[in-house]
């Protein structure tokens, strides 16, 4: 049976799209609806928001948050969905996101740890994380390493 | 070329079974000194123009989002499983193809001294080594100009020195700065040796510092067994591949010698056998004690050449764990390309044996300090308390002051610590899977005490502030993926399976020249040894073929 990555694969083979765009458009969530989606958006942008640089949403982190949940086991995964539930709960009855998230970073909630390392490990592998924010920009090929150039922390 | 189909009449002078360090070493010397060789891989050559070296973390997503799919150099648990027992877990790391590990090892090239080859002989803790430094200096000479080595000019007990070093990389600023505090404290942080061209060497190019190179080097800048030694022996002539034949047993005849291998074709699974004059086995220290317990006969009926019951036991690896810090001199600094020849630049030798003060444990460990400077990821932000702007502030402030402690101790040769055959579960080829039952004891913990105090007191005297970390925590087993020892050499032939030349003692044809064949493991990572260790061994043997003596 043909799964839902064979059938992007598909899509990614085609002609017309560079492979860039033909990659930015195609990642399809294949676990969260779309409300949950967006709450994970929120959340992650709460923990990481937008300042003078890109934030948790400008990486698109739920996303990533999709595709990371999807490899777990069934019960982290419904586990992970009733603190979403749980979450909106708490808005719909007036809390902010950082009220929220605030008690739950209190209470050491599992929920809260699995949101946090998603978010981090979402944003800090996106270019806007990475590159952007971090300054990051290895993996190329260069004609020289120098090292150390800070006189005063030489040996 | 690789061939499918070997008509099993004709008989190899020599068969070698794996392509990896060992294997690729053997086939190289050998085929050099004219010898025709064969070949058995486990897999095939890795295609190296589709590593995904330079792959950015955000195309790496989006080429799997797309379908498509690395190299995939470790074999997958559910082709070749094996066993452990429930509440010890041995992570094995195995990769099946031409060059083996080789494609994608950490690269850390130590000469092991006269401190480890000394060491069983000196603490009696099981069987001494059967040579010494001044024997195997030639070979390590000799491997460091073939493979390229970068490294300083230190020449220590622990770490003897070698004339022929490439130059060693700049040191990130993390690194100079621990170096300087350990310094302070008296413990010695010297140049790190990897076998990475810095250099163009024997005709390579250099390394263009990507950093990647955990997922195969786009240009063979660093040592694998597969383009420096495999292609130039295939150049001979005298060297013929088999491809994805997984080797099931070495055969034995009536006269008690092997006289050749059966192997499986891993596509079709098809069973086929070879003829041998001489069998070396070379397939790491898990297949390879798997495949000679296997090779049982009415001859051998604990495996071939172990009557003695060695073989299997006294497996080593080594204990590690890993401490990350920040030092306060780099916080909100400046962000470089840190990458380097990816891992560390620096050494922390073994000094446990230098102050004269008598430890309540044997041997020693040393320390690597891979993953230091800016680094493709902020795994670290996972530790820092909080959320929020102020959280984002406090990772970017971080995150070129991170460095990384990983200190890696000796693990005793235990009778106990093994690797059998002898559990129901066979993999599809029908062959029993190997089982490896592995755990440290107090001499190990008690190290571990001391490689906890020395991370605290560099961190210490460098100011620098740790991560959260809880002392005596380890690395799970196997992790260091140096396993070793089980198929041990030593001139006592009743607690020894080999010679010092990888010979077997009770099957005179069958040689065994992976780390299997080390007696002990050392604090130190084992390939350049491998590498000398089977050189030696090969030109042993091709003195005796020579002589007409098998």
């Amino acid at each position: 049976m043909p799964t839902r990555r064979d059938l992007l694969a598909g899509v990614a083979a085609l002609p017309i799209l560079g492979e860039a765009q033909a990659v930015d458009s195609e990642y399809q969530p294949r676990l969260f609806s779309a409300d949950e989606l967006a709450l994970i958006r929120d959340l992650a942008e709460t923990i990481i928001p937008r300042t003078d640089t890109p934030g948790a949403a400008d990486a698109k982190v739920q996303l990533h948050a999709d595709r990371a949940m999807s490899a777990r086991p069934a019960e982290e995964i419904a586990g992970f969905r009733r603190g979403l539930a749980s979450v909106a709960e708490g808005l719909k009855g007036g809390k902010s996101h950082t009220a929220i998230l605030t008690e739950l970073s209190a209470a050491k909630s599992t929920f809260f740890k699995q949101l946090k390392d998603m978010t981090i490990d979402g944003y800090y592998s996106s270019k806007e994380g990475l590159a952007t924010e971090l300054g990051w920009h290895g993996y190329a090929a260069l004609p020289e390493f120098k090292g150390c150039t800070h006189d005063e922390h030489k040996g | 070329m690789a061939t499918q189909l070997i008509p099993s009449a004709k008989v190899h002078d020599v068969v070698i079974v794996g392509s990896g360090a060992s294997g690729g070493m053997a086939a190289w010397n050998l085929t050099r000194k004219g010898i025709n060789v064969l070949m058995l891989d486990a897999g095939s050559k890795f295609n190296r123009a589709g590593f995904w070296s330079h792959v950015k973390p955000w195309e790496w997503n989006q080429r799997l989002d797309s379908g498509r799919k690395p190299p995939q150099f470790l074999l997958d648990l559910k082709e070749q499983p094996y066993e452990y027992p429930k509440d010890r877990y041995f992570d094995l790391a195995r990769v099946w193809g031409r060059g083996g590990k080789t494609n994608i090892w950490g690269r850390v090239s130590l000469r092991y001294g006269d401190v480890d080859f000394e060491g069983p002989a000196k603490d009696g803790w099981e069987v001494a080594w059967p040579f010494r430094y001044k024997d195997l200096k030639p070979y390590y000479d000799q491997v460091d100009q073939l493979i390229g080595v970068c490294g300083g000019p230190e020449d220590l007990d622990v770490l003897p020195g070698s004339q022929y070093h490439l130059p060693p990389p700049a040191p990130r600023c993390g690194e100079q700065l621990l170096k300087r505090a350990a310094a302070s404290i008296g413990v010695q942080i010297i140049a790190g040796r990897r076998a990475v061209l810095t250099k163009p060497h024997n005709g390579r190019a250099a390394c263009h510092y990507c950093g990647a190179c955990g997922r195969g080097c786009d240009i063979a800048a660093f040592f694998n067994s597969s383009d420096y030694l495999i292609e130039p022996a295939l150049a001979t002539g005298r060297l013929e591949v088999v491809d994805n034949a997984v080797v099931a047993r070495v055969l034995v005849g009536d006269d008690g010698k092997a006289n050749g291998v059966q192997y499986f074709d891993r596509q079709t699974g098809a069973e086929r056998t070879v003829r041998a004059k001489t069998v070396i086995v070379a397939a790491s220290t898990v297949d390879s004690t798997r495949i000679l317990l296997n090779s049982k006969s009415s001859k051998y009926p604990n495996g071939i050449g172990n009557s003695n019951d060695v073989i299997g036991r006294y497996l080593v690896e080594q204990v590690r764990f890993h401490v990350y810090a920040f030092m306060p001199q780099l916080l909100n600094g400046p962000v470089h390309n840190d990458d380097g020849i990816s891992g560390e630049h620096v050494y922390l030798p073994r000094f446990n044996h230098r102050d004269g003060r008598k430890r309540d444990y044997l041997r020693g460990f040393g320390m690597q300090f891979w993953g230091s400077g800016a680094v493709a990821n902020a795994g670290f932000a996972k530790s820092l308390d909080g959320f929020g702007a102020d959280f984002k502030r406090e990772v970017k402030r971080r995150y070129p002051a991170l460095v990384a402690l990983h200190p890696y101790g000796e693990v005793l040769p235990y009778r106990d610590n093994r690797i059998t055959v002898d559990g129901t579960q066979k993999d599809k080829y029908g062959m029993p899977v190997a089982r490896i039952d592995f755990k440290i004891g107090d001499n190990e913990r008690k190290m571990i005490g001391e490689m906890y105090d020395t991370v605290e007191t560099i961190l210490r005297a460098a100011k620098a502030e740790p991560l959260p970390y809880k002392r005596g925590a380890l690395d799970v087993a196997g992790s260091a993926i140096h396993e070793h020892g089980t198929v041990r050499m030593g001139d006592d032939k009743k607690r020894s399976a080999l010679n010092g030349f990888c010979q077997m003692h009770e099957v005179s044809n069958v040689y065994v020249v992976d780390g299997a064949a080390f007696p002990t493991a050392t604090e130190k990572n084992p390939t350049l040894t491998i590498l000398a260790v089977a050189w030696r061994a090969t030109d042993y043997l091709a003195e005796r073929l020579r002589k007409g003596e098998a």
